[in-house]
């Protein structure tokens, strides 16, 4: 049920395991949100995807179904801000040039006061945000574009979602990626920070490829067929009620059913309906949806960036993809630009139930106001309007969440994939892995389609298939890094010091003893304003010994303690970074 | 937010890493460090000059046999102070070693 990622691989996967399938569409197009939309050979994207996996089998996957389709195109993006061009992500300086030294100092003070007294409970993302950052970069670089991309403050924006990203993000392999560059083949390639992969035609050809290799299987994409009904008989589906395009419903009997509908859609679609306490839960999941307002402009290059974020609060439009900068491909005449201004709106609000001519106009003026286009330069344009676009982590999505996956995971034969069959901040990586899973559960493997997202590398560990075999006996770069992180024993040095130091010193004044001429004695003996009791004797050598010991442990302690603080202070530095680039991105998972 | 992170675990498995020291490598750098030291501090005072020139950096000849404050003995004095030097950051690091994560008990 759902021919976006997660019901394509997943069928695909079938396909692959020898199984019999069929995929139910309820639009005319396959790909769900990561399909591409044409007006008059204007190619765009509903979000821009950009094509990065963690999980190998994924990246392999993408790769064989699009060959040199799949273009591997240079990243560009900045903040746009009060009239000015952040780099993104942020970078110090750049951010601090920018915003003027009265601005600077605002945002350094709040920092300051933010790290000596942060908020003692991290419970939104307002809060989130300001213990790492400081409140006034918060309100600066976070709030304004947070709140046009959910539509509610960022107080009622649960932690959550932020720390979601965050935990999944490898610190050591960040820095290595820093500083090496990924590695394939034993070549060392630009980081996808700054390159990333994409299809020539737009994300929307990987689908449509999915779909034509999965016809070639056997496996029947139904388009224009929503599920109307999932008939179960409390324990196991039955089957499914689709109404065709021409407004009839059929039953559809299976062993299995795999859906990547939206959880809340599910529930009321099953028969007999669910409890009441199921329903209510499905009516508080809270979704946000999304308009794209296509601009084509007259002229060849508008800006050089993929997409731009807009942070200035005097405009609505949230962010603006400029898509011929995905793929040269997107756009059928070179001398133009199709821009996309994408506004994040809820159904029925004033900018959903504008007209398209509104919407038109009002993008026109709002990249004028921005100064990135002139007035009348537009040429054309097209609207599309995106129902259920992005689930909301609001305060209570985890509790509605949970009430409904517990109901639905009652049903033996019925499992739930994709970004909105979990109601889960899910990237198309995520949602094809879950898809997989829940295929290899109807060939009778056991796998959590749940885990996905949640453990990184479930895909990767449970299969085993694509783990690559590493030299032993030789640190990895991990290693290393993390020996590169760890701290001083300030105890072991002082240890080290104090006996090694006082050994040196008594053998020193014990060379001098043993030695006949020149009256040398005096000279050491001049320690002894340092160390209490010491001399050029035997009796001093002793007392020097045992004098020296504290202060050389001091000594060792100390320069110990000094390099930890350096090293902790440089790996917060660095964690801080990469916190600040995902934070700041609302839509990093919808972006790939 | 009650699950620890990946991310939280690796920061606290960092932070609970306890570098050791390569003594080769530290005995090299103390060395290196220990000989040109001498050496710079003994050809600053010939360059300097003067009628008796560095008589208390002399002294060190009791230790090193055949070192003088001039040109030759700056030479010598690397040697020797290069050896000891190495000697004594070995010395430490082993020592360090042998002690490292006992107090934190890992």
């Amino acid at each position: 049920m759902g021919a976006g990622p997660a019901g394509l691989t997943a069928a695909w996967e079938l396909a692959r395991l020898g199984r019999s399938a069929v995929v139910f569409e309820s639009s005319p197009w396959v790909g769900g949100l990561s399909r591409t939309v044409s007006y008059k050979g204007y190619r765009f994207d509903i979000g821009g995807h950009r094509f990065f996996s963690k999980l190998p089998e994924i990246e392999a996957l993408w790769s064989e179904m699009l060959g040199e389709d799949f273009l591997e195109r240079p990243r560009m993006s900045r903040i746009h801000y009060n009239g000015k061009f952040f780099d993104y992500p942020l970078r110090p300086l750049n951010a601090l040039r920018g915003l003027g030294v009265w601005e600077s100092m605002r945002v350094t003070a709040s920092y300051v006061a933010s790290r000596i007294s942060p908020y003692p409970e991290e419970e939104n993302f307002a809060q989130w945000v300001s213990n790492r950052f400081g409140r006034r970069l918060f309100e600066i670089f976070f709030e304004t574009y947070t709140e046009k991309v959910w539509g509610i403050p960022c107080s009622e924006i649960s932690a959550d979602w932020a720390a979601q990203r965050i935990k999944d993000l490898d610190f050591l392999k960040a820095v290595k990626n820093a500083l090496l560059g990924q590695r394939r083949g034993g070549e060392v390639v630009t980081t996808l920070i700054d390159r990333f992969h994409y299809p020539r035609h737009g994300p929307g050809m990987m689908w449509e490829r999915f779909r034509d290799r999965l016809e070639d299987a056997g496996i029947r994409t139904v388009m224009n067929s929503p599920v109307v009904r999932v008939r179960h008989d409390g324990n196991r589906v039955s089957s499914v009620g689709v109404r065709s395009s021409d407004g009839v419903e059929r039953d559809e009997t299976a062993e299995s059913f795999i859906s990547s509908m939206a959880i809340s859609a599910l529930v009321r679609c099953l028969d007999p309906a669910p409890p009441q306490r199921i329903l209510d839960a499905a009516d508080a999941l809270r979704y946000r949806d999304f308009l794209t307002v296509v601009l084509i402009v007259g002229r060849e290059q508008v800006f050089p960036d993929n997409w731009i974020y807009i942070h200035s609060p005097d405009v609505r439009v949230g962010r603006v993809q400029n898509f011929k900068q995905w793929s040269p491909e997107m756009v059928p005449d070179s001398g133009k630009t199709s821009l996309g201004l994408e506004y994040f709106v809820n159904e029925g609000d004033d900018l959903w139930s504008a007209t398209d001519e509104e919407l038109l106009a009002l993008g026109e003026r709002e990249m004028a106001t921005l100064g990135l286009i002139e007035p009348g330069e537009v040429e054309d344009g097209t609207v599309v309007r995106v129902r259920k676009a992005y689930p909301v982590y609001d305060g209570s999505y985890r509790e509605h969440v949970a009430t409904l996956r517990e109901y639905v995971c009652g049903f033996a034969n019925l499992q739930l994939v994709g970004r909105n069959g979990q109601h889960r901040y899910n990237n198309q990586d995520h949602s094809m892995a879950a898809g997989i899973l829940a295929a290899r559960n109807v060939a009778g493997e056991d796998h959590d389609v749940w885990a996905v997202n949640v453990e990184q590398e479930y895909l990767e560990s449970k299969t085993g298939d694509r783990l690559t075999p590493e030299a032993i006996g030789r640190p990895s770069v991990e290693e290393m890094l993390r020996s590169a992180f760890a701290r001083y024993d300030p105890v072991a040095l002082g240890v080290a010091f104090a006996l090694v130091g006082a050994s040196s010193l008594f053998l020193a004044t014990a060379a001098l003893l043993l030695q006949p001429g020149e009256p040398v004695g005096p000279t050491l003996s001049l320690l002894g304003n340092y160390l209490l009791g010491f001399e050029a004797s035997w009796g001093g050598a002793v007392i020097g010994f045992v004098d020296a010991e504290p202060t050389q442990s001091g000594i060792g302690y100390l320069l110990a303690g000094a390099i930890n603080l350096l090293v902790g202070w440089h790996e917060s530095m660095i964690r801080k970074r990469i916190e600040l680039s995902v934070a700041l991105d609302p839509l990093t998972g919808a972006d790939r | 937010m009650s699950e620890r992170s990946a991310t939280e675990a690796e920061a606290v498995a960092i932070r609970a890493a306890v570098a050791r020291l390569r003594a080769g490598i530290v005995a090299i750098v103390v060395g290196l460090f220990a000989g040109t030291g001498l050496a710079v501090a003994t050809l600053w005072l010939v360059v300097r000059g003067g009628s008796n020139v560095g008589q208390h950096l002399a002294l060190l000849r009791f230790y090193f046999p055949g070192y003088t404050v001039s040109v030759l003995g700056a030479f010598v004095g690397f040697s020797y102070a290069a050896a000891l030097g190495a000697v004594v950051g070995w010395c430490t690091a082993w020592v360090y070693n042998r002690f490292a994560g006992y107090s934190s008990g890992r």
